[in-house]
């Protein structure tokens, strides 16, 4: 006669499961394994400097009365100071992508090395990237210097959170000139003109092609859409000639709305994008992209999906081009595309208006800055590792491991990888006329209700005045919202 | 004096020798993570605390809740809110009681049953977003439209069109939910009295009659905690809509807890954020707490009210 195993048996059994499943996640956890070591040359720009050593000599007469003999002064003790770095894992030796290890890694080694006889190191704290822990760090004084976004630049440098660099910089010779334009504009643009961070990284939207499929990349909207046409017409079905993120279209353009000769903010920082000629910039290139939904030239799933999301059509082969971040060939094509596939793929400046003269193209990116620290000696080494991790050797390492642009004109100048690059030539070229969005505590709410209004037509919710009509009310909402504080 | 420490100490002997020492602990851990939060949060919501800058926060009073009251997407969020949990919890416990009634019998294989109802309870919310996500993709990339495409149905836009994706939240959510609500209600009908039942068969009564009028009267109360399990755990409904659907398309799937996400943390990235309104979130939550308040008094009161009448 067959034992059934009874309930209380079976009960018995999965409490014992259970109670072993918790005791071993409870257990001490593994150490990470050691990341594989790579030996990897780094190129090193090597800085000479002479020092001219001048002896003068001259005949001085003394009168000695008395010969004191003098006590040898005791060596000046080093006062040792570790600068805590906080930064998120993905840009950190803490990333599981070993180039990024490495890259980060040269970095910090290369400031211990060069300041360690001053007592100087760099302790690197990864976290997850939560913006309400980076703050409750710094509130805290845990840590001495951050990589944070360069929207939260201004917010930051008013809440007197970050410490000014400019004595420093001006010690050591660096200068805010030798950045970008628009980087230069974005670091004086704090409420005392003072440089509060370096700028580490930009990235900007590219339009990504299938050079097989596309032979020639459309340059204004009118190309594109007949290209679009073209595909549709010849192909069919599921193939579409382009794919255009609804969600996070506004960081597409963003840009282009500028290019057309729109306004954000007039010079009180009282929202306008919502008035007069402005308003009329918004419904020209809402029925654009409306009109490629309309009429069936982009996937109808396109509407509520972010640059992520809309991939799958891409490596499916469905869709020969697509609005992407400038650094998508390393973090979305090259993983997901066989060898072959993904020579096929190329990079150009997106389309622009007809109407307008140019594209302009929103530029992205993070900054490193040193907390405010009443310890001056904390102050000096968390300044001097800012300077340091945002130097043209640091930043052709690190930006390189990550597929970003560096924010130094003399790096496209020096380095043989983003001058022969064609990725990098191309983000580059684009961010030639690159644009930061205000950094006013209004664009959020007012990016948002753009975003929404055009969501709302596309689904044909509300028509295209009524959704204008209903971002309008809500930026002015918010608007009066943080005036009162 | 003598008198007095001799007061004292059996005092302290009545307290150590009482339920205190058991009970005390817990009621301490209770309050410290269930009442101070509450508090703190209450506290929040009368801030204009933000996320770049949480130690200068300033006392606004009520100022957060007349934004949110007079704020159209939020009243619209309420109101999905409210429309989700109408149809998705009466949708979920029924099938969770049929479920239940089929797994109550002896059937061959039926903890296998078991086991597979109640499979997605060992998955969290937010991979049951993301895998859907990924099933219910509108192209070639997506299982269920591959299938229909194959069957000649034609593809369904679950994301893109605003009903299309609220089918989509109340589906994803009885699916991933039910199985917990059936373990529920399952050990409800087990307590019921085998006697009882046998005893209207032999009386004459059918299937149907049973149930009816001996299973569902018996299992009223714990139909009721059931309900309210529901409810609690409908209206907080957040992870799912963050991988499925981001709140939209058009804000069409936009639940109160969604807004207080994205009014907290907003879309962070490296082209910029929203405000990270912690004071306006927490108001949210305030709100949502109250609702959720209510609606547990009533319950409790109608019940105190039956066994009054009882």
């Amino acid at each position: 006669m067959t034992r059934k195993l009874s309930r209380r048996a079976f009960l018995r059994g999965a409490a014992l499961v259970g109670a072993g499943a918790m005791a071993s996640a409870c257990a001490a956890p593994q150490a990470p394994a050691a990341p594989q070591v790579v030996t990897q040359i780094v190129k090193e720009t090597a800085v000479v400097k002479e020092t001219a050593v001048v002896k003068e000599t001259s005949v001085v007469e003394k009168v000695i009365e008395k010969v004191v003999t003098a006590t040898p002064a005791p060596a000046k003790a080093v006062k040792k100071v570790v600068v805590r770095y906080m930064c998120p894992t993905w840009c950190s030796t803490a990333d599981t992508r070993v180039e990024r290890q490495v890259a980060f890694r040269s970095v910090i080694d290369s400031f211990n090395s060069l300041y360690g006889p001053k007592g100087w190191s760099v302790q690197e704290i990864p976290f997850d990237g939560d913006a309400v822990q980076l703050t409750q760090q710094i509130e805290q004084k845990k840590v001495d210097a951050i990589w944070f976004n360069f929207s939260e630049y201004v917010t930051r440098s008013r809440a007197k959170q970050l410490l000014a660099l400019d004595p420093v910089m001006a010690t050591v010779g660096e200068d805010v000139k030798k950045f970008f334009p628009f980087v230069q504009e974005t670091l004086l643009s704090s409420d005392d003109k003072k440089v509060y961070a370096l700028w580490h990284n930009t990235d900007t939207p590219l339009y990504y092609y299938n050079k097989e499929k596309i032979p020639t990349p459309p340059a204004k909207w009118n190309d594109l859409v007949q290209m679009c046409k073209d595909i549709r017409t010849k192909e069919g079905g599921k193939k579409y000639g382009f794919v255009h993120p609804f969600n996070g279209w506004i960081q597409m353009n963003s840009g282009l709305y500028l290019a057309l000769g729109g306004e954000y903010l007039d010079k009180t920082g009282k929202p306008v994008a919502f008035e007069g000629k402005n308003l009329e910039i918004w419904k020209e290139m809402f029925a654009h992209y409306l009109g490629l939904l309309k009429n069936d030239l982009v996937p109808a799933g396109s509407v509520n999906q972010d640059q992520q999301q809309m991939m799958p059509d891409v490596y499916a082969g469905n869709v020969y081009s697509f609005a992407g971040n400038s650094n998508y060939h390393v973090r979305q094509l090259k993983p997901n595309l066989k060898d072959a596939e993904y020579k096929q793929w190329t990079a150009a400046p997106l389309p622009y208006p007809d109407k307008a003269g140019k594209g302009i193209y929103q530029a992205g990116g993070w900054m490193i800055g040193a907390v405010a620290n009443p310890d001056p000696d904390v102050a000096l080494a968390a300044a001097t590792w800012v300077i340091h991790a945002t130097n043209e050797t640091s930043q052709s390492v690190t930006n390189k491991a990550g597929a970003w642009i560096p924010t130094r004109s003399a790096i496209l100048e020096n380095d043989q990888f983003y001058k022969t690059d064609p990725f990098m030539q191309t983000t580059l070229k684009a961010l030639q006329n690159g644009h930061v969005v205000p950094l006013d505590p209004i664009w959020g709410p007012m990016s948002t209700a753009i975003q929404t209004a055009l969501s709302n037509a596309a689904t044909g919710k509300k028509s295209v005045e009524d959704a204008l009509k209903e971002a309008s009310d809500t930026t002015m909402k918010e608007y009066e919202a943080l005036k009162k504080k | 004096m003598t008198a007095a420490l001799s007061r004292s100490t059996r005092r302290l002997e009545r307290f150590a020798g009482g339920p205190w020492p058991f009970i005390l602990p817990g009621v301490l851990l209770y309050l410290a993570l269930s009442i101070y939060p509450i508090l703190y949060q209450s506290y929040l919501a009368m801030t204009d605390m933000q996320v770049t800058s949480l130690s200068s926060a300033q006392w606004v009073g009520l100022e957060n809740f007349a934004f949110l009251f007079s704020d159209s997407r939020f009243l619209d969020a309420i109101q999905f809110t409210l429309l989700f949990v109408l149809i998705t919890v009466p949708v979920q416990y029924t099938i969770a009681f049929a479920l239940a009634l089929l797994v109550d019998q002896k059937l061959r294989g039926r903890i296998v049953f078991r086991l597979t109802y109640i499979l997605p309870l060992a998955i969290s919310s937010l991979i049951i977003g993301l895998m859907w996500r990924l099933l219910m993709h509108e192209s070639a990339a997506g299982f269920i439209n591959a299938l229909l495409e194959q069957l000649g149905i034609g593809t369904i836009p679950f994301f893109s069109n605003p009903n299309w994706a609220r089918f989509a939240i109340f589906f994803v959510n009885i699916w991933s939910s039910v199985g917990s609500t059936m373990v529920f209600l399952l050990g409800g009908l087990q307590t019921i009295d085998v006697e009882q039942l046998e005893a209207a068969t032999v009386d004459g009564a059918n299937a149907w009659q049973r149930f009816f009028l001996i299973k569902l009267p018996l299992m009223r109360q714990i139909s009721g905690l059931a309900l309210i399990f529901m409810f609690v755990g409908t209206f907080g409904i957040f992870e799912k809509i963050l991988a499925l659907t981001f709140g939209g398309p058009a804000n069409a799937t936009f639940t109160i807890g969604f807004y207080m996400f994205a009014t907290a943390f907003g879309a962070r990235g490296a082209w910029g954020t929203t405000a990270g309104l912690l004071g306006r979130a927490a108001a949210m939550g305030v709100v949502m707490f109250g609702v959720i308040l209510i609606f547990v008094l009533l319950y409790l009161w109608l019940v105190m009210f039956e066994r009054e009448e009882a």
